[in-house]
């Protein structure tokens, strides 16, 4: 111990350190908590508590972290999500759509999405590039992010903006894992799954949509499979429908996956039969993630429907 | 719940000062460790802490046996295949189905083998050493069996339970019979290496990660050679810096709790070849590896050629003990030859390098061997190798202000490296002749930087998954 240190001092330095601290990250772990736990901060203490952190990111050059309200859509309006959504008898699940035909020409495809992307996209990718040197890919795949906390990470501006920067022909979203929660709006948390959740969070879907297809951008979208965990499983049962339908309503694209690596409506298996018969793991611990031979799985499906798009 | 999370800070700044408080109340302090080790692996998911508890009670219950029956081979058979037994069930078992699939498909057969749908808990590698350390500690001494809420609290002691470093049993009673826990040891070196360890791990480790290691190790065929190299190098610094900043980390921590726990690390990087290197990184493991499996096989006294098996043997295991992965068991036996290869260079009596050769070559050797460490597959990682040298892209193409930071970063890293310690001393000393509102006030500038520095949301460390 320091001289003039005592466990007393200690414990009320370490408490001071830590509350100045909070008090200047205050907004980033409003942010944080928000993706994390689903706790606003903003709920429970006023606003004049944010303010320095909120200086602090302007001079820091970040986002202060305001409430991002959903841009309105630039192109035609698509029919409205329906609902209740239909639910699926055990077995089913929602097929493939394959409508969009490629450009002629190389393409320049963007892979967006959350972890599960991140190891899907360099497997599509590497067998893409092996087939056509000439097509341009990026993968801006990143962990932890959707659609719902869009404080966190917000797709469809990303997206948007790679739109206009890179003239894409293709997008491919893959996610979702992080989507089956409370969405927080400017003035209300709206629950999980109930009808004004679902709209919003189609308009979100819609927002990605109507930006690609207006500026002649294909997209697919890849469904979720089954997941292990039953708070993502009821989350899938949301989520792919929704996927679907506007798809559906947007004339683009939509992947089922779940006969390769788990149908959604039965129960998880983190086993799949090969060709030869024999049990392969596709699923990580996790039971969210793939091994490599899930990967394999949904990159053969995903480079297929590809190909097949490209095909005169 | 990571140890460089907002939630696990704050917790903190709830805990250690209840912790301290109870300082005069052993039995509750210890109650409120336990408890507290109990609840932080129920973060991670809470099927996991009964099976903790489940765990720890049976190595408490066959520490009771082994301690009745010192002579007997019984007791020790089970107690070693039960404790093993977890480890090779949760981690290895669908790896050694996989590979005998393998074996039969190329015999022709197609056997159908069960599969075992089980999730690994968190940190079982460290764990099942860590109970066999106590294991063979009540074999060679009965009398120092312990009871049961000493074992559980041994065995979830939160500092070491996720990622080690491996605490030796011994070494944990002796401290908690000599009644030093309870109280924060050397404060200042404490809150020194926690910040120096989330710096590590939250601004430098994350930043090698985002821009060299995780892009071209996903995706090598994008890149030139010289940039393959720099992710090679990146990864390199990356390892070290993540695991040892998370080594700091829990350093730290336990020494806030009263607790001592073993060094880890001793500037690996300036090895001068590897038998050496092996003395300086990961040191718990390779202590560990050395005094329980090594040394009994015979060690070096059975002659050079059954000591160079005994190595091979030991490095290999050491890779399997990562992960059911084929790149793990090539890491280890590349080290594993390396060192077999420094044997007889000795034997031979070759002439002694230049400090900066040897260090140099050995640091290459390392690098290379983190290849296949890092890859998804061994033909992955050959591949990469192989593209350094031939590839589509221009070998020089690289961008240039990432490499520009990074040979800065390795500079200074490596530089720093010569005057770790002394550097600690010198801080150390100065934290401890200013007043507590100067510490106070520094403790929150260096949290402030490596918060202003490091990742948005929480990353993950690499040994987690072992």
């Amino acid at each position: 111990m320091a001289r003039t240190l005592t466990v007393r001092q200690l414990g009320w330095m370490l408490i001071a350190a830590g509350l100045i601290n909070t008090a200047l990250w205050l907004d980033s772990l409003d942010t944080y908590l928000d993706a994390r736990w689903q706790w606003r901060l903003q709920a429970v203490l006023p606003e004049v508590a944010f303010a320095p952190s909120r200086q602090l990111g302007l001079w820091l050059g970040r986002d202060a972290g305001s409430t991002l309200e959903d841009s309105s859509q630039d192109g035609p309006a698509p029919p409205p999500l329906r609902l209740p959504l239909q639910a699926l008898p055990a077995g089913e699940f929602w097929p493939t759509i394959a409508v969009q035909k490629a450009l002629p020409g190389p393409q320049s495809i963007l892979f967006a999405g959350d972890s599960m992307m991140q190891g899907v996209a360099p497997f599509v990718m590497r067998e893409l590039r092996q087939a056509h040197p000439d097509w341009q890919m990026t993968d801006l795949s990143k962990q932890s992010t959707g659609l719902t906390a869009r404080r966190y990470f917000d797709w469809p501006h990303t997206i948007a903006q790679a739109i206009e920067a890179q003239q894409l022909t293709w997008v491919v979203i893959f996610l979702g894992p992080n989507d089956p929660r409370d969405m927080f709006l400017p003035d209300k948390r709206v629950s999980f799954a109930t009808p004004q959740w679902l709209e919003n969070y189609a308009a979100r879907v819609d927002e990605i949509l109507a930006h690609a297809v207006q500026r002649q951008v294909r997209v697919i979208w890849v469904g979720l499979p089954a997941m292990r965990d039953d708070r993502l499983q009821r989350g899938v049962a949301v989520l792919n429908p929704v996927f679907h339908d506007r798809a559906q309503a947007f004339g683009t694209d939509y992947l089922a996956i779940e006969p390769l690596i788990g149908v959604a409506s039965l129960p998880f298996q983190k086993y799949q039969r090969d060709a030869t018969g024999q049990s392969v793991s596709v699923r990580t611990e996790d039971g969210t993630h793939f091994t490599p031979a899930g990967l394999h799985k949904i990159t053969q499906a995903l480079v297929q429907h590809i190909e097949k798009a490209n095909s005169p | 719940m990571s140890f460089v999370s907002p939630e696990f800070a704050w917790l903190c700044l709830l805990f250690f000062p209840l912790y301290w408080a109870l300082a005069a109340h052993p039995r509750a302090q210890r109650a409120l460790l336990l408890l507290s080790g109990y609840a932080l692996y129920a973060s991670w998911d809470w099927i996991f802490a009964p099976l903790l508890l489940a765990y720890s009670l049976g190595i408490g219950v066959l520490g009771v046996w082994l301690a009745r029956q010192p002579h007997q081979r019984l007791p020790w058979c089970v107690a070693l295949t039960l404790s093993m037994g977890c480890l090779a069930y949760f981690k290895y078992a669908e790896f050694l189905r996989i590979s005998l699939l393998a074996v039969f498909n190329g015999l022709g057969f197609h056997p159908a083998l069960p599969v075992w749908d089980v999730v690994a808990p968190v940190g079982i590698s460290f764990l099942t050493f860590q109970a066999i350390t106590y294991l063979v500690m009540v074999a060679r001494q009965p009398s120092s069996v312990r009871p049961l809420p000493q074992v559980l609290l041994f065995l979830c002691f939160w500092p070491t339970l996720f990622a080690g470093p491996i605490l030796r049993a011994e070494r944990f009673f002796a401290q908690l019979d000599a009644g030093t826990p309870g109280r924060p040891r050397e404060a200042m070196v404490a809150l020194y290496i926690i910040v120096l360890g989330a710096a590590q791990k939250l601004v430098f480790a994350t930043w090698l990660a985002d821009t060299w290691v995780d892009p071209v190790f996903k995706s090598p065929e994008q890149y030139g050679g010289l940039s393959l190299l720099a992710a090679m190098v990146g990864y390199t610094l990356q390892i070290m810096l993540d695991f040892g900043g998370y080594t700091l980390i829990v350093t730290g921590l336990a020494l806030l709790l009263g607790f001592e726990l073993p060094v880890n690390f001793r500037q690996p990087y300036l090895a001068r070849n590897l038998q050496d290197f092996w003395t300086r990184w990961h040191v718990s493991l390779s202590s560990f590896i050395r005094d329980y499996i090594y040394i009994p096989m015979g060690g070096n006294r059975l002659g050079f050629a059954r000591t160079q098996a005994n190595v091979l043997f030991g490095m290999v295991l050491s890779g399997v003990w990562h992960g059911p992965n084929w790149t793990f068991v090539v890491w280890g036996l590349l080290h594993g030859l390396g060192v077999v290869a420094v044997n007889l260079y000795k034997r031979a009596q070759g002439p002694v390098m230049p400090t900066w050769f040897s260090q140099t070559l050995t640091l290459l050797f390392v690098a290379l061997a983190w290849v296949f460490f890092r890859a998804e597959s061994v033909q992955a990682a050959c591949s990469m190798l192989y593209s350094v040298v031939s590839n589509e892209h221009a070998f020089w193409q690289v961008k240039p202000w990432p490499m520009l930071m990074l040979l800065i970063l390795v500079t200074v890293f490596l530089s720093l490296s010569h005057h770790a310690c002394a550097l600690q001393t010198r801080v150390v000393t100065w934290l401890q002749a200013s007043p507590a509102w100067a510490v106070g006030a520094v403790l929150s500038l260096c949290i402030f930087g490596v918060v202003a520095l490091g990742p948005s949301g929480v990353p993950g460390f690499i040994y987690y998954r072992f």
